[in-house]
């Protein structure tokens, strides 16, 4: 059967390769994701909208997973920052410095992730690393939900999207699909930061950290300097997700910093595809879809979640992007590059 | 100068003692082999020597500098370069991968980046510099292979490409020959023979000077062939120090270490 | 003062209830089970489903936990049967995140059983009112948690550290592979320590049913409270779990007193100092 269809393609100048595949794929994904708001209400775009940004939330999360192999389970946290940094800067009335805003929100992701890796790094654990994480968030979390000047369990309310002023013109992203083409401008600009850094040499770096960690060392490597690094990379990215969420969902509580936030880009990466840099965009695309179809499912939504993620890490450990490579691989063999 | 100086070497795990005091120095250009029977210590005095763990009392010099408490990726910069027991490569990278990654650290570390920042792929001189190396080492030929599917022998060739990659002046290999067949222990001597001359005469010491060797050894055969001067080890102490005839002939050494008179005879004739 | 102390006390040896399973199968697998807090809720679901709204006496509401425990207990061979068995040598990152899929299963399963309302189960008769104690008012509920929190943690160390059984779990969790070679039924030791461990979760639901608002966000509080105690008190230690729930008392206490409209922050700010200063648990890591 294979080798029949590997006949009919033959003349090998016509057909598409495995990864030309999934270029068209890919740019047909971005087409339709770019014209969303042409096809669908507002609240299934805003269901898209969220999803892009927790994919570049995850992609970020990603790249500390997969490239420097270390696991947080606190990024929640980070996005919490900057989702509240943003929250406080729009309400006070600062919309026309949003870029700004998100910048500074940013750079305060950073910084924390900084001081926490750089104390929390030193200790090769998982485990370890992943408890400090996750009661660092909920340390957070705690705080906020008794912090009456940030709205303390309720959060920040009534968040207004804001009118973006350059110099010469300004953009006005109140509406719906105004800001929601913002994110997609923002999912292009993050993704392309995190592609270029996890495929340059700092990311070729990071994986010979991840494969050994002693030879790592031995060839020169400052391992505790480049895991900082990626730490405070993917800190950056949360917090800048989380500074473009709050005028989205223009509400922001303490949950963000939440255990479900903080799992999400697990979920998303494992199920996408681990070790792959696609793998979180996939994986959170497929989620809100299992998402959207079960919502009415009390319960079982819980069930089906965690029953595909269990198959994920017992039968297909590539997750998505994994089987589809292997599935493509098996219709159309003779396709690979060399 | 020596290149590398022990002086007054101890080191413990919890209560044991496994070094007593070891003094050596190791001269520029030779190759210095360090023996012992099975729980000597001298792995324990190599990881001391390539900063894998620290020592309790003493100093490590390198190059007239103390290096006693410098972490492995700054001795490895300032040009300690080590192999292990077991060859350790990153496994799922392709064998030029592995000394892009080697090359690419030194070049940073030294500051002399020639890509250009914005750059993802590996500048051309440096995977030109990568093939020199597999070359050097006889793997051009494998040079896209994962480092997972070589053979045992092809992971220390390749583990030696990736030492050699940071340009060190010294080399501390931990048994090169460990599981290997006889053949391939004379090929392993050739070839540390041959990497140690400077590149102007066919080998790959960079810097234009001969290549330090450090190793630990069990084939005596490779040691013999080999090495300049010996260090011999018994319990955590040095009970002697020479060249290869001083130590054929040092009783001490062929009581404790070599056995018994008769044996000792055959061995080492 | 006595009144936070016995308040914080009884926060204690309740987190020690839920840790002690949870150290367990740490302790004989190696794996960080996410999935404890679900088992635990689903013991304390279990129980209340039993007692309805009040248990009839302390024994009945003893005797239905210890039911819950035993049913929790089999789920719990099912789980180790059909998930963690299969997790042999796989990345550390993978056993968290399969257990975290079985915490979300679990947690859909009483979504849909009992669904989303609140319960609540008040204290048996006996254990409802309080008692004066140099005249502090305590409720008796309270001490009753310590109490249970006390039991069991010598009914583990005398099994763990004095027992046959006990040191068989101790060689299988160490050198499973050599025990084996002795004669002893490995997998079978693993399976009865993984049981005990997720049946410990259960009576922990149970007892500690009584007082709580019974809602599936429940076991997410206790589960992270529980991971920090045995980290604290180096994992798989069954003794420095015991330690570091009183550790968190104290803490616990220290905040009640000195900074009430934050509760719960100190905890936090402690249990993450207690972290970076005892990276590997105050008693050290464990296997069992």
């Amino acid at each position: 059967m294979s080798s029949s269809v590997a006949e009919r393609h033959s003349g090998r100048e016509q057909a598409l390769t495995l990864s030309q595949i999934n270029r068209v794929l890919f740019v047909a994904a971005a087409v339709i994701i770019a014209a969303m708001p042409y096809l669908t209400n507002s609240g299934l775009l805003y269901l898209v909208g969220t999803t892009l940004i927790l994919a570049v939330y995850s992609v970020g999360w990603n790249f500390l997973f997969s490239w420097a192999g270390l696991a947080s389970f606190g990024s929640g946290g980070l996005f919490c920052i900057g989702a509240y940094v943003s929250a406080v800067a729009l309400r006070a009335g600062w919309e026309q410095y949003f870029l700004l805003v998100i910048v500074v929100a940013t750079l305060a992701g950073a910084a924390v992730a900084f001081l926490v890796g750089f104390v929390a790094l030193r200790r090769t654990s998982g485990i370890f690393l992943a408890i400090l994480t996750l009661s660092l968030a909920e340390l957070l979390r705690h705080t906020l939900m008794h912090t009456r000047w940030l709205g303390s369990e309720d959060g920040l309310p009534n968040i207004t999207r804001p009118t973006v002023s350059f110099i010469f013109f300004e953009l006005n992203l109140k509406s719906g699909p105004a800001y929601y083409w913002f994110i997609c401008a923002f999912a292009v600009v993050m993704l392309g930061i995190c592609w270029w850094l996890s495929h340059g040499p700092l990311g070729r770096r990071l994986q010979a950290v991840r494969y050994d960690i002693e030879r790592a060392s031995f060839v020169g490597i400052d391992v505790h300097r480049n895991r900082l690094l990626a730490f405070v990379i993917s800190g950056a990215v949360a917090a800048c997700a989380g500074a473009v969420y709050a005028p989205w969902a223009q509400i922001v509580t303490p949950e963000l910093s939440g255990m479900i936030r903080s799992t999400q880009p697990i979920l998303f990466t494992l199920l996408g595809g681990l070790h792959s840099f696609w793998g979180p965009v996939v994986g959170a695309f497929a989620f809100m879809g299992i998402d959207y179809a079960t919502r009415t499912l009390i319960g079982i939504q819980e069930i089906i979640t965690g029953g595909i993620l269990l198959g994920v890490i017992l039968v297909f450990r590539g997750g998505i992007v994994g089987s589809w490579n292997a599935l493509l691989a098996r219709i159309f063999p003779g396709r690979g590059e060399q | 100068m020596s290149i590398l100086e022990l002086s007054g070497i101890e080191k413990s795990y919890g209560p044991i003692k496994v070094l007593h005091g070891i003094n050596a120095t190791v001269e520029e250009g030779e190759v210095f082999a360090i023996i012992g029977p099975n729980g000597a210590g001298k792995t324990t005095l190599f990881k001391v020597m390539t900063g894998e763990s620290y020592a309790n009392a003493g100093t490590v010099r390198f190059d007239g500098r103390d290096v006693t408490f410098e972490p492995p990726h700054l001795r490895t910069r300032a040009g300690v370069g080590r192999t292990f027991q077991v060859a350790r490569v990153f496994n799922p990278l392709t064998a030029i991968g592995n000394v892009i990654v080697a090359i690419e650290a030194r070049k940073k570390a030294q500051n002399r980046d020639d890509n250009p920042w914005w750059a993802v792929k590996p500048s051309a001189s440096t995977r030109e510099e990568a093939l020199h190396l597999l070359e050097g080492v006889s793997l051009a030929g494998k040079a896209n292979f994962a480092a997972t599917d070589l053979s045992h022998g092809d992971r220390k060739r390749l583990e030696l490409a990736i030492t050699l990659a940071g340009r060190p002046r010294i080399l501390m290999m931990d048994e090169p020959t460990a599981g290997m067949s006889p053949g391939d222990r004379e090929q392993v001597s050739l070839l540390i023979e041959r990497i140690m001359k400077p590149e102007a005469e066919g080998g790959l010491s960079a810097d234009g000077r001969k290549l330090t060797v450090v190793m630990t050894e069990h084939d005596m055969s490779v040691i013999f062939g080999l090495a300049s001067r010996i260090l011999v080890m018994n319990q955590g102490e040095l009970i002697a120090l020479g060249t290869v005839d001083e130590i054929r002939n040092n009783p001490q050494v062929r009581e404790v270490y070599l056995g018994t008179e008769d044996q000792t005879l055959e061995i080492v004739a | 003062m006595l009144f936070t102390l016995i308040n914080s006390l009884t926060l204690g040896m309740a987190v020690f209830l839920v840790a002690a399973g949870l150290t367990l199968i740490f302790g004989i697998m190696r794996i960080l089970n996410f999935a404890h807090g679900a088992f635990f809720m689903l013991g304390a679901y279990l129980t209340s489903t039993m007692v309805q709204d009040m248990p009839g006496s302390v024994w009945i509401l003893i005797g239905t936990a210890l039911v819950a425990g035993v049913i929790v207990g089999l789920f719990g061979l099912a789980v180790q049967h059909f998930v963690l068995s299969k997790l042999d040598g796989i990345d550390e990152h993978f056993m968290l995140i399969a257990t975290y899929a079985v915490m979300l299963m679990t947690v859909g399963g009483i979504k849909s059983v009992w669904g989303l309302e609140f319960h609540s189960v008040d204290p048996p008769p006996g254990l409802d009112l309080g008692v004066d104690i140099f005249g502090t008012f305590v409720p008796s509920f309270s001490l009753f948690i310590i109490c249970a929190g006390g039991v069991v943690f010598l009914i583990l160390d005398y099994v763990i550290h004095r027992s046959w059984a006990g040191k068989l779990a101790v060689a299988i969790a160490r050198d499973n592979w050599t025990t084996n070679l002795m004669g002893v039924n490995g997998p079978l030791g693993t399976k009865i320590v993984v049981a005990a461990s997720f049946a410990l979760a259960g009576l922990a639901g149970g007892l500690l049913l009584p007082n709580q608002t019974l809602s599936p966000a429940l076991g997410d509080t206790f589960l992270l409270m529980a991971f920090i105690t045995i980290v604290i008190g180096g994992l798989g230690n069954i003794r420095g779990a015991f330690v570091a729930a009183l550790i968190i008392a104290v803490i616990d206490g220290l905040n009640t007193y000195f900074l009430p409209s934050f509760p719960g922050v100190i905890i936090y700010v402690g249990m993450v100092a207690c972290l970076l200063l005892w990276p590997n648990g105050i008693l050290g890591e464990s296997r069992l």
